[in-house]
């Protein structure tokens, strides 16, 4: 009855910090819980995922009202009924209980409201209802610091080469047409558990989180690249595959202290840190004179997520609690706060003298944190002045068919074109999260010289 | 095969009678027209056994039952318990149930993986039946009549209930029941349909006052012969919900 009672804070929990994983597993780091952290996540992901039916049932039978003298509180009858009704072994995990004996007691009629339940809703099973939360496609890349694209195809070569994103079923790969090294694979297919995978040599990461260090494509021992919020390294290594581990050409940057120590993992593992130099501190304190070398820069900053998914049963149970809830990914204050904060950082990163092109990414699906901030800063005053301007499209990923949106690019003369240095993906649909980028560049005459006209290879934003 | 009997000058023979796929019970003292309905029939297939609950011959109401098992009330003696321990299959159970609403043929009505139940029936009771019966047990009423057991008659193969049933309750019903259903009367035009006929899957006994056209509809709906009305059978099938297993 232990693992229910732990649970159950999860089912009630009102003010939540992050990821349901992280809360569990930290509380677990933290003595708090003394269950199998992983039994825990994995009774109460479940239940999240069919709460409003299991709370329904629950209402229906009665449960609550026949066993009062029995006292179960409400979540851990949810987390019990959920294991009995809703679990192929459709057993309570539990020695002898009051409470367990409470829900046995009434396991005929819980049945049976589940039985009607499905029949009121037309379903053979809830399964019907519930929108699948994990991404379509599972996508990783050939780390070639420690491999290389033909290794892991061969690697790989017991799986049937489709030439078609939508044709990806178990037992299939695809060869990514728009970055390269990018293989695709069914979710299903258990990629984590190859040896690839567990020395490094294939990295998991979603095809559109690969856009960002393709479009900066520094070259190697030309060009030296700042990734200014690095954790947890999925780019970062990205860049130093591209820069073909060139010592001393990447810094990456993190502010957070348990986040750096997962880039200093990831780095490691993928055998690049012999080019990666990891700062532990706040990108937005440096000072851009001592950083005259860098010429490329790849800005990720905090975004509200709302590209991401697989956290929807979460937000959703935490949206049915309360509705002025802080972490609601739209949000409006929230927005603001973070779209300034990314206008800031990206400000900052633009101000570095040497600094020719800048990739700005977000993992969010609003515009409020994706073109408006894109706009903020070319229509800022300071950076105009540093010539900064849109990449265009040619040099954009051009193939890539899903582009800013126009319409908040209205203002401008040549709106087609400014969206086209932006380059989006939306959840699900584009084959996994959903993802915003933008590239900035500025003419090679530039620099510190602020006098010299930029050359005419970008957009003309004068208004 | 659907045979018409009377007992006692009553055409109410779900009263004094109870039939499953695995026994039959049959009040004492009928006539020996009343018994052969049933022993010609089934003698030689399942046990026809001559009993009283409570003392009393309406076995039928009294008691309620599938292929897997037997619910008797509290009321019924130690002496007829035995008779049905001694006369029965042993895999039938047989249980006593402390249920306020004794009459459990009324209130309770099933077939081999169904069980319809009243909706104040104590919690206890639906365990029992869901125990012993071996069914999924829900509670229903049938046309706004808590007494599920007198107002409908089902077998694995379909069901007749209380005439006045509306469509979309039969639409209901019959998805969780899993089969189809019908409306209809027994007995010259008699709701009380639990009352007025017993059925297995292969045989079913009406009152003898129940009319042709009666007949031809509990034929048809129990799939009691091979040759049905082709109107029946395709009606009926839109009726039957498949979405559901």
């Amino acid at each position: 009855m232990l693992l229910y009672k732990e649970s159950s804070q999860f089912i009630e929990n009102k003010s939540r910090h992050g990821s349901l994983q992280n809360q569990i597993f930290g509380m677990y780091k933290h003595k708090k819980l003394k269950s199998n952290p992983k039994h825990v996540f994995a009774l109460v992901s479940s239940t999240l995922k069919y709460l409003k039916f299991i709370k329904e049932i629950i209402k229906k039978s009665c449960l609550l009202k026949v066993e009062r003298k029995s006292k179960i509180p409400p979540a851990v009858a949810i987390l019990l009924v959920h294991d009995l009704l809703f679990t192929r072994s459709g057993r309570i995990q539990s020695r002898q209980h009051p409470w367990k004996e409470a829900v046995i007691r009434n396991q005929t009629r819980l049945r049976a409201e589940m039985t009607k339940l499905k029949l009121k809703l037309h379903v053979q099973s809830f399964d019907e209802l519930i929108e699948e939360d994990k991404t379509p496609i599972r996508w990783f890349r050939a780390n070639t610091v420690r491999s290389s694209c033909e290794q892991i195809a061969k690697e790989f070569n017991e799986l049937e080469r489709v030439y078609d994103i939508k044709s990806i079923k178990k037992g299939t790969i695809y060869y990514d047409q728009y970055i390269p090294n990018l293989f695709g694979v069914d979710p299903l297919e258990k990629i984590t558990s190859s040896a690839a995978y567990k020395q490094g040599r294939i990295i998991i990461q979603d095809r559109s989180s690969c856009f960002p260090a393709y479009i900066l494509n520094p070259k190697p021992g030309v060009d030296k690249v700042i990734d200014a919020c690095s954790a947890p390294g999925n780019k970062t290594t990205h860049l130093a595959s591209i820069l073909r581990n060139t010592p001393n050409s990447i810094i990456a940057f993190e502010k957070d202290d348990h986040r750096v120590k997962t880039l200093e993992k990831m780095c490691k593992m993928a055998g690049a840190l012999g080019c990666i130099e990891i700062r532990h501190g706040d990108f937005t304190q440096t000072k851009p004179e001592d950083f005259t070398d860098v010429t490329g820069m790849l800005v990720d900053p905090s975004c509200s997520g709302s590209g991401i998914f697989g956290r929807a049963y979460e937000d959703n149970a935490q949206k049915g609690r309360d509705v002025e809830d802080s972490n609601d990914p739209y949000n409006k204050t929230r927005l603001e706060k973070l779209s300034n904060f990314q206008f800031t950082i990206v400000k900052h990163a633009m101000l570095f003298p040497g600094l020719r092109k800048l990739v700005y990414s977000t993992c969010s699906i609003y515009p409020e944190e994706d073109e408006r901030v894109a706009i903020r800063l070319i229509e800022d005053e300071d950076l105009k002045k540093r010539g900064w301007k849109f990449s265009p499209r040619e040099r954009v990923i051009p193939d890539w068919p899903r582009r800013g949106r126009v319409e908040e690019f209205k203002s401008f003369d040549d709106p087609d074109r400014c969206a086209g240095a932006c380059v989006r993906s939306l959840p699900k649909v584009d084959g996994g999260i959903g993802f915003f980028a933008v590239c900035f560049e500025r003419g090679p005459t530039v620099g510190l010289d602020l006098e010299t006209k930029p050359k005419d290879d970008g957009l003309h934003l004068e208004q | 095969m659907a045979t018409r009997a009377q007992f006692e000058n009553s055409n109410e023979v779900g009263v004094f009678s109870k039939l499953t796929n695995s026994y039959c019970l049959v009040a004492l003292g009928g006539s020996e027209n009343f018994y052969s309905a049933f022993e010609a029939e089934l003698g030689d297939v399942i046990p026809v056994v001559h009993t009283t609950i409570a003392g009393t011959k309406i076995i039928g109401r009294m008691v309620a039952g599938n292929r897997r098992g037997l619910l008797v009330p509290s009321q019924t003696t130690d002496q007829e318990l035995m008779h049905l321990r001694n006369s029965l299959p042993d895999s039938v159970k047989i249980q006593r149930v402390e249920e306020r609403l004794s009459a459990l043929g009324n209130v309770i009505c099933c077939n081999d993986y169904v069980a319809l139940v009243h909706p104040d029936i104590e919690r206890e009771t639906e365990e029992i039946i869901a125990d012993t019966l071996g069914v999924e047990v829900f509670r229903q009423t049938i046309a706004g009549n808590v007494l599920v057991g007198s107002y409908c008659c089902i077998s694995n193969q379909g069901g007749l209930v209380h005439p006045q049933t509306p469509i979309q309750d039969q639409e209901e019903l019959s998805s969780l029941l899993q089969v189809p259903l019908v409306a209809g009367t027994v007995n010259r035009g008699s709701p009380v349909i639990g009352a007025g006929m017993v059925v297995n899957d292969w045989l079913s006994v009406t009152g003898l006052a129940t009319t042709a056209p009666e007949l031809s509809v509990i034929e048809s709906i129990f799939k009691l012969q091979d040759a049905q009305p082709d109107a029946i059978s395709g009606s009926l099938r839109d009726t039957l919900i498949e979405t559901y297993s």
